[in-house]
């Protein structure tokens, strides 16, 4: 637990609170840190590593090192190599219990030099380590054995830890809880929400993160954007903009918002050049509402509602795809079949639980399927027409509002043959469409790959582009089993990927920690952070901003294609790339939105956000009145900014140069523009890391 | 003590092993783009192998992303071929009326027609300006419908599917899902020192950042129709102590690679878009019209104008990547594909004429690439995603008025189907490009570092693979 990324325990800190840890406090030599690491006291100058006794072994062929041990603490023995000038492991061991340890290393020459470390170890894989995890009184044996079942050690632990009041330590110590901390709520909100905003931040900082997370993960309200969209007036085809905009700028149920827009970017449908899905607004809010609906529940319940939208099946075109006619050569539509496995459940190589791909004897990667299992899929999905009042045969076309309704499935129209779906599944023959769709899904939701392949895509949309092979294989073992025996439960697999480690330390990945913030969901937290509404009473919201697509590459239910606005194995050129390293967002990151994108956002900030040129009264405005209060004093106006927007870990250069603007402009206002323009469009803001 | 390490003092192995795998993994890639960089600092093959002439030249990308169904844009029309056409296309066949006649026929005897709404390109074929090549695909090594069949063949990967298939036709390197460059990428890595200094890259994209021009060092500088774009606090006096910020802002280092990458990306912009606004303000006017309306034409003006910039930029080579959507037509493909054929043929039409009237017709040359081409049968009401598939290439330059490559057979159960009318390529894309990097100055003895893969089907001492450009067009 490392949640101010200094590299010492929170634990330890807690135990021992306000010490430096660079300082020695007790002059014993060993710094608090080293100290930390080998759980000795840092106040007791005899109480640091050292080894008791050091000796020959009888017969010479081996040294013995004896000390005293912490419980849960690692102990390596290395040895001198005066050729190389490096040390090599000789030895490890892990303290079961406290007291007399000894450890005998072999020797090979007539001298040597060794010395012992001590260090911390994760028996478990769950992200707390041994020494932390016995005096929480949880087991390092175990990922899950807090005693809470749904929830992994980590988080357990995380929340145990933060508060007010005592916590009373397994070896009988009472500690202090650790206070929520400003700066980290406010990096875990751009993770977890829309955007911080000073009353949520207030808020969070009352209830923790923790706190925070239980209610969002079984939150009080759960928003449609169907029905924000409501009461919001006109301009019907871009009408559901303003649903998502109001559900993003105010609902409470932020997690689960966010939710909605990474499934939408995984179960991707696109109003761009789309008529019957562009034309209506309802329409659209019906399918993101199934993904909001399902976004705090089960993968596969969502799969199947997403199978039945009549907007998939439009979009994929297996919504009116009929069964084989070999005598006229017509085949089913092959389109969702292929998309379903590649994007929705699978991919395209057989994966590990960690993400890496597996590999045949060869050494070569092994595909997930091939062109004759999409084939066979294809004939699972044939028989779907218009569902609705109006439909009265599988060729009955509808129009309009009637696209809210799922698609019938008419078995006239269904493949009924035996299909040969992927790792070796046979749908038996003469089943109905609705029981072939029921298996396939199945087969789909079974399948070892999907824990991985779609864990990996929602890390990528909330913590980092480049997840460790130990983070991906702890959010995917929990998709796998959410501690209850069930798969696929998306509220765990949140839980799972928001408090993990590897999301709670800030740079816990050295420099390729994080990723670039979503172009738009970058916009909108500017707009949270400065609660910008119009001046309507109740305000309303924008509907579809028509240029943003161009201007920024996003936009809700707006992709060019079912392969998102990015791809999640986009490596830019340069150092990423020669890398290694993904970077998704960064795909759309042309050289024209580079600077179109900077002038938007000067231009909300300025001006406000006005998308279609609309009345005044329309056009939404930040709310800078907090800010210009403090503009007469620069530094203390760009220290406000840093704890609001970009979680008081303004680099050192970008706070100078803003401050120097600051200080160059007249008024009040245009301070304050000209600091959150320059906050808002610097490296800072824009990496989450 | 950061918790999640499962062994502290496996700290610094681990990191080791993890650099180790990731180099493993890039092997292939990384080497190819050392060696282009490593020749180029002996300042051996480019320099000595490049062409000493002065002359310009320009490569443009017509991307029909989503897979075009070119098998109704170039079909037969004589009445054995059309009625093997109509039988194995069903109810999307287009009407045997509906095509204009090729002039030359293909060696079998069969006549080739193209798609009435294409009348521009059958005008620019027709005078010698443009040519099909037939069936040509992604491959990795010569594939027969037996090898294919008996899992022998090396296949591309991902077949059949968009994201690899674009992917491939870009990197000309189909055995590779991390290819690192693409083909018009590493060409540029060749070509690139023929042109002057200058922040604007010779890979200009109007379809945003793509694989095809990426390289080691060139990389594809991606603008919108409207041209270069400026900051709009940059030039204006009262907005200076904010610009001097944002300077800062970008040019400042960063400690986390992520920040380092955007940072450089956005001082590039700012300096692209600024070089590039100033050098069209400054070059001769094109006024040949372009259909504002189409969405291909925009671009391809914006194409037109870059090129009529090439000494202000000092440009002597360029790539261009023009981007045009909507060819994934599992459905309404009747209603559907024949408007898009007009689209793309009005926009080249126009293109053609804006180049003849900066007099460099010689010296521009456009070729098509999809995903693939789909398949021979329908699913009712469209069709669905195949393999080889016909492209275009127009210019001046081009040996026109016949076709190239070899016009498959079309019945169901060929020796090319791998079912309901997947044809297996007969010419590869790395035969296709090779001969467009031939023209545009690559040597030969360089074209596999442009096309790793080419030496399996075409030998470089021999000259152009199939004619359509270079030397003198086959009997």
């Amino acid at each position: 637990m490392d949640q101010d990324g200094d590299g010492v325990s929170d634990l330890w800190q807690q135990i021992h609170p306000g010490l430096d840890p660079a300082a020695d406090d007790d002059g014993d030599g060993f710094s608090n840190a080293a100290e930390a690491t080998a759980g000795t006291d840092p106040f007791d100058p005899g109480d640091y590593l050292k080894v008791a006794s050091f000796a020959m072994a009888p017969g010479n062929d081996a040294v013995v090192f004896q000390w005293t041990g912490v419980k849960g603490k690692t102990y390596a023995a290395e040895r001198f190599d005066p050729e190389s000038g490096e040390w090599s492991a000789a030895g490890t061991l892990v303290a079961d219990a406290a007291g007399p340890l000894q450890m005998q290393v072999p020797v090979t020459g007539a001298s040597g030099i060794f010395r012992l470390r001590a260090g911390d170890h994760d028996g478990d894989g769950d992200g707390l380590n041994a020494w932390e995890e016995e005096l929480l009184g949880f087991s390092d044996q175990s990922p899950s054995s807090s005693g809470q079942a749904a929830r992994r050690d980590y988080s357990a632990g995380l929340r145990a830890l933060e508060g007010t009041g005592t916590l009373l330590l397994a070896d009988g110590r009472e500690i202090s809880r650790r206070p929520p901390v400003r700066g980290e709520v406010v990096r875990f909100l751009a993770q977890a929400s829309f955007g911080a905003d000073p009353d949520l931040i207030d808020h969070v900082m009352s209830v923790g993160i923790g706190g925070w997370l239980d209610e969002q993960l079984s939150p009080a309200t759960t928003t449609t954007t169907y029905q924000a969209m409501l009461g919001q007036g006109g301009g019907f085809p871009v009408w559901w903009g303003r649903g998502w905009w109001k559900a993003a700028m105010t609902a409470p149920d932020q997690l689960r918002l966010r939710m909605g827009n990474a499934l939408s970017q995984i179960l991707v449908i696109s109003n761009a050049g789309n008529d019957a899905i562009r034309q209506n607004s309802f329409v659209q809010a019906d399918y993101y509402d199934i993904l909001l609906q399902h976004s705090l529940g089960n993968y596969r319940n969502l799969l199947e509602d997403v199978s039945y939208s009549t907007q998939m099946g439009f979009y994929l075109s297996h919504l009116q795809n009929r069964k084989s006619d070999p005598s006229i050569g017509r085949f089913p539509d092959e389109n969702f079949a292929r998309e379903i496995m590649q994007l929705f459940t699978i991919g395209l190589w057989e994966l590990n639980p960690d993400g890496s791909r597996k590999l045949d004897q060869e050494g070569s990667a092994i595909p997930t399927y091939d062109n004759t299992t999409i084939m066979e899929m294809a004939k699972v999905f044939t028989g779907f027409g218009f569902g609705g009042p109006n439909a009265h045969t599988f060729f009955t076309p509808v129009s309009g509002n009637d696209y809210v309704h799922p698609m019938k499935m008419w078995d006239e129209e269904h493949e009924t043959g035996e299909k040969h779906l992927v790792n070796g599944v046979v749908i038996p023959a003469g089943q109905t469409g609705a029981e072939d769709i029921d298996d396939a899904l199945d087969a789909l939701c079974a399948h070892p790959n999907i824990a991985p392949f779609i864990s990996r895509l929602l890390i990528q949309r909330f913590t980092c582009s480049n997840p460790s092979p130990d983070y991906l294989r702890r959010v995917a073992a929990v998709w796998e089993n959410n501690g209850g025996g069930t798969k696929g439960d998306l509220k765990a697999v949140l839980e799972a990927i928001l408090m993990d480690p590897e999301a709670r330390t800030p740079e816990a990945r050295g420099d390729s920690s994080g990723m670039v913030r979503e172009p738009f969901l970058r916009l909108v937290a500017l707009l949270r952070a400065f609660k910008a509404r119009n001046s309507r009473t109740p305000a309303t919201f924008p509907v579809v901003i028509a240029d943003a697509p161009k201007l920024l590459g996003q936009q809700p239910l707006w992709s060019p294609s079912v392969f998102n606005f990015y791809l999640p194995d986009h490596r830019p050129a340069g150092e990423l790339r020669e890398r290694g390293l993904f970077s998704p967002e960064l795909e759309i990151a042309s050289a024209d939105r580079l600077i179109q994108t900077d002038n938007l956002l000067q231009r909300v900030i300025d001006r406000g956000l006005d998308p279609f040129w609309m009345p005044e009264a329309d056009i939404l405005h930040c709310d800078f009145t907090v800010p210009q209060a403090l503009s007469a004093d620069a530094p203390a106006l760009v220290d406000y900014l840093d704890s609001l927007l970009t979680w008081g870990q303004l680099s050192a250069t970008t706070r100078q140069a803003v401050i120097a603007a600051v200080q160059a402009q007249a008024t009040a206002e245009l301070k304050v523009e000209t600091a959150v323009h320059l906050i808002v469009e610097s490296p800072d803001f824009v990496v989450l890391k | 003590m950061k918790a999640s390490r499962p062994n502290p003092f496996d700290r610094f192995l681990s990191r080791r092993r993890f650099l180790g795998e990731a180099s493993c993994a890039a092997v292939g890639t990384a080497s190819l783009l050392s060696s282009i960089l490593n020749l180029r600092l002996v300042g051996d093959v480019a320099a000595a192998e490049v062409p000493a002439d002065d002359e310009y030249r320009a490569l443009v990308c017509v991307f029909l992303a989503g897979g075009n169904d070119s098998f109704n844009m170039l079909a037969p029309v004589d009445s054995t071929g059309y009625a093997e056409y109509s039988a194995v296309r069903g109810s999307v066949a287009v009407p045997q009326n509906r095509f204009l006649p090729l002039g030359g026929s293909v060696p079998d005897g069969r006549s080739l027609g193209l798609n009435d709404s294409m009348q521009g390109l059958w005008n620019l074929y027709s005078g010698g300006k443009a040519t099909f090549i037939a069936n040509v695909g992604t491959l990795v090594e010569p594939t027969t419908l037996a090898t294919y069949q008996n899992g022998v063949a090396k296949l591309p990967l991902g077949l059949f599917s968009h994201s690899d298939q674009q992917m491939h036709w870009q990197s000309s390197l189909p055995d590779s899902r991390a290819p690192g460059a693409g083909w018009g990428g590493r060409m540029g890595d060749l070509l690139d020192e023929l042109n002057g200094a200058g922040p604007v890259s010779m890979n200009v994209s109007l379809g945003g950042i793509n694989l095809f021009q990426s390289g080691a060092e060139v990389v594809p500088f991606a603008i919108g129709t409207g041209g270069a774009v400026e900051l709009s606090y940059w030039n204006a006096g009262s907005y200076l102590s904010r610009r001097q910020a944002m300077e800062s802002i970008m040019d400042a280092q960063y400690q986390n690679a992520f920040e380092r990458a955007f940072a450089k990306m956005k001082r590039n912009a700012v300096d692209a878009n600024s070089t590039f606004k100033a050098s069209l303000a400054s070059a001769p006017v094109v006024t040949s019209p372009f259909t504002a309306a189409n969405t291909l034409s925009s671009q391809l003006q914006m194409v037109a104008k870059t090129i009529a910039a090439r000494d202000v930029l000092s440009k002597k080579r360029q790539t261009f990547f023009v981007h045009m959507g909507g060819w994934d037509l599992h459905g309404n493909i009747e209603s559907n594909h024949p408007g898009l054929l007009s689209t793309l043929s009005v926009a080249i039409s126009e293109f053609q004429a804006a180049i003849a009237e900066l007099e460099l017709e010689n010296q521009v040359t456009l070729f098509s690439a999809s995903d693939f081409a789909r398949t021979l049968s329908s699913n009712g009401s469209g069709t669905d995603h195949a393999w080889g598939g016909n492209q275009f290439v127009v210019g001046g330059a081009v040996n026109g008025g016949r076709i190239y490559g070899t016009y498959p057979e079309l019945a169901l159960g060929s020796s090319l189907d791998t079912g309901r009318g997947r044809l297996i390529p007969t010419t590869s894309v790395d035969e296709y490009f090779a001969e467009l990097a031939l023209w545009m100055g690559v040597s030969p003895s360089n074209l596999p570092l442009v096309l790793p893969n080419l030496t399996r089907f075409h030998d470089p001492v021999d000259g152009a693979p199939l004619g359509f450009l270079m030397g003198d067009p086959p009997p």
